[in-house]
């Protein structure tokens, strides 16, 4: 990991329903970096504001208040086109319900960040297909979504996020609808990834999929709470400290 | 506290229920001015007289009729999907989901029926000066039993389209909440699939079993009906082995460069699949009227309301076809924020949708062009009809298609760019 921000966050807020009688502060004045070749996870309880935040730090959402920057650039100064280019040149989604297109085959979900990127037609077959290979589902790539099970689709929804080789993953609840074994794989695909190079964000509630992480921010209420880096800890020790923040917070809300 | 619920859903839901309402007003005019037709001339009894060719148009038209009043009642039904589970999983009983929507139909039901009546009989006068032209000295005046059969029939034909909808949304409606995205259905293969044959051979049959009963058409004009269903067999087999493999094969090669043809025509392709039946429906409803209509032109009475029903009937169908594709894309707003996921910006998006939209109506357009245009035109160069009839005709398949492509993309474009107020609010938050 280098000391290059490529993502950071001042005084973020998001409002929802603004100027209306049931307006909701979800993000309050957070500050936050991703450094290049991170590997960050976001825990927090369920309605902490963790899909927000990483929603509103990759460009899907937009803030309310606050400023965003993807390498030093900041959001708001980007056009519509621009931060388009910029998705898909710059970053890869990977999400708990997969978001694939029913209606294309999984060869053309894989392919359409290609076809954004115009990339020579006769470079895509083979990408796709070496990619594919990789992962395991080759043959699949003539089927639906609907036709295949939820670690393939899965599979696939990363292919699509790695196509265009990009530099930041941001993943929400990557975990969420896949089994134990489907799960220990996906993650450590992303683990294989982040050791190249490959920058990842990640929202996740379970200890253990954060114990593949290099660094965890807990969010409760809208704000960071606490930050906890892996550093030179095993992953099991790091797990337990995951496992120790996570219940110190849940041992808070009890006393309440 | 059911009837009060039952408002609120129409009031959330206007648009849909507006063109829920605007096919009963229809269906209603026309089977009540239909009946007035038939009622007008002691020669036709369509409910005696087995043998008419009025009695047989007749059962095509309540046939068709019914069939439209079950898409637009799917198109309003389906995005209550989510609200009928809730019901359900909150302990609604049977009675009470189907009490839910039935209000709801019954509502608009009450608001259609009189007001198609009405419309109806203003259209009278107009029909008479049609008829006038043909000097048969045939007038059609407006009978009280005609409202009272049009209303029952309504009646009936809505009660068991809301009963059958419902059972298949009870089924289904708890499914939808737990995995809100599944997307099930065919995807174009053969039912019956015949390996042994090859590919080619099913294609080079399919594309002359299309083409070739327009050449019997122009040989013996007699043969237009069967002809033209012999087409439609040829344009089921054309789906299957030219048209969707072709759609594949350009989707995933050549036009793989283009990023909106990708999307678009994914979309184009499933939704042939899924508005396959309904464009079966219209071709057949466009050639067998047109066929028939031709077969008539010696009987004014059979003529005039054979020339009804064709121009009634495509108009229905073309509104069907257009709630089966509102109902299909009013499930794509989750498709459309992966496009933008994955980088495609809001002007591709506008772009995809209009893409779509023209592609769509414009295969069913060329379809029906080919078909009801060379039907015309083989009696039109025999003398049996005039030129203007012959436009007139073709015009009465083209316009309610036109219609329904700009009412689609409104829907559309409704259905999967909602206004974000909080985007809205953060760019003039931070404006300021």
């Amino acid at each position: 990991m280098s000391e290059n921000i490529v993502l950071e966050a001042k005084h973020l807020k998001k409002i929802y329903n603004y100027r209306t009688p049931n307006a909701f502060e979800a993000l309050h004045d957070v500050n936050f970096q991703v450094y290049d070749g991170d590997f960050v996870a976001i825990m927090g309880p369920s309605g902490s504001g963790k899909s927000t935040f990483i929603n509103t730090i990759s460009t899907i959402d937009v803030p309310t208040g606050g400023r965003v920057f993807i390498n030093q650039k900041e959001i708001r100064t980007m056009t519509e086109n621009e931060i388009g280019k910029f998705r898909y040149e710059n970053l890869g989604f990977i999400f708990q319900d997969f978001n694939l297109l029913d209606t294309h085959t999984m060869f053309e979900n894989i392919a359409m960040p290609l076809s954004l990127a115009h990339v020579n037609k006769e470079d895509v077959a083979p990408r796709v297909n070496a990619l594919a290979e990789e992962m395991g589902i080759q043959d699949l790539l003539q089927k639906f979504p609907y036709e295949c099970s939820g670690g393939q689709r899965q599979r696939v929804a990363i292919c699509r996020a790695l196509i265009n080789r990009p530099h930041i993953i941001v993943a929400d609840e990557p975990t969420g609808n896949l089994d134990s074994a489907n799960s220990a794989e996906l993650m450590g695909i992303l683990q294989k990834l982040n050791q190249q190079g490959v920058t990842i964000v990640m929202v996740t509630h379970d200890p253990l999929i954060t114990s593949y992480s290099t660094r965890v921010i807990y969010i409760k209420d809208g704000n960071i709470e606490k930050e906890l880096a892996k550093g030179n800890m095993s992953q099991d020790e790091y797990f337990q400290k995951i496992v120790e923040m996570n219940s110190e917070e849940s041992r808070e809300i009890l006393k309440k | 506290m059911i009837f009060s619920d039952a408002l609120r859903s129409i009031r959330k839901d206007f648009s849909k229920a507006f063109f829920y309402w605007l096919i009963f007003v229809l269906t209603t005019m026309f089977i009540y001015l239909f009946y007035n037709i038939s009622m007008s001339d002691p020669s036709v009894n369509p409910l005696n007289d087995t043998g008419n060719m009025i009695t047989y148009v007749m059962i095509i038209v309540i046939i068709l009729c019914s069939i439209d009043i079950l898409f637009a009642n799917d198109f309003y039904v389906k995005p209550k999907g989510k609200d009928l589970a809730v019901r359900l999983i909150c302990g609604g009983r049977f009675i009470q989901i189907a009490s839910f929507l039935m209000i709801q139909t019954i509502l608009l039901l009450v608001l259609a029926i009189p007001l198609g009546i009405a419309l109806s009989y203003l259209c009278i006068p107009g029909v008479n000066a049609i008829l006038a032209m043909s000097n048969h000295g045939f007038a059609v005046t407006a009978h009280p039993e005609a409202a009272l059969n049009a209303t029952v029939i309504i009646l009936y034909v809505v009660f068991w389209i809301v009963l059958l909808n419902l059972s298949f949304a009870y089924r289904n409606a708890v499914g939808l909440l737990m995995n809100p995205s599944t997307i099930t259905g065919s995807t174009g293969e053969d039912t019956f699939n015949v390996a042994f044959i090859p590919r080619k051979a099913k294609q080079i049959a399919s594309a002359l079993l299309f083409v070739l009963p327009i050449v019997v058409i122009y040989m013996n004009r007699n043969l237009a009906v069967i002809a033209a269903i012999a087409g439609l067999v040829g344009l089921n087999g054309c789906f299957k082995h030219i048209i969707v493999p072709w759609l594949n094969k350009r989707v995933s090669g050549k036009w793989i460069e283009q990023p909106r043809m990708v999307a678009a025509l994914g979309f184009v392709r499933r939704d042939l699949i899924v508005l396959k039946n309904n464009i079966f429906l219209f071709l057949a409803c466009a050639i067998i009227l047109v066929s028939m209509l031709v077969n008539s032109l010696d009987n004014d009475i059979a003529m005039m309301t054979i020339l009804l029903s064709y121009l009634v009937m495509t108009f229905l169908q073309a509104l069907a076809l257009m709630f089966k594709f509102g109902t299909e894309v009013s499930l794509r707003r989750r498709l459309y924020m992966t496009l933008n996921h994955i980088g495609y910006m809001h002007e591709d998006q506008e772009a995809i949708v209009k893409k779509e939209v023209k592609y769509v109506y414009g295969f069913i357009l060329a379809i029906t062009v080919f078909y009801v245009f060379n039907i015309l035109f083989a009696y039109t160069l025999a003398g049996d009809l005039s030129w203007k009839l012959s436009l007139a005709l073709l015009a009465g398949a083209i316009v309610p298609l036109l219609f329904c492509q700009f009412v689609n993309l409104f829907l559309y474009r409704k259905a999967v760019f909602p206004k974000l107020k909080d985007e809205e609010d953060a760019q003039r938050i931070n404006a300021e």
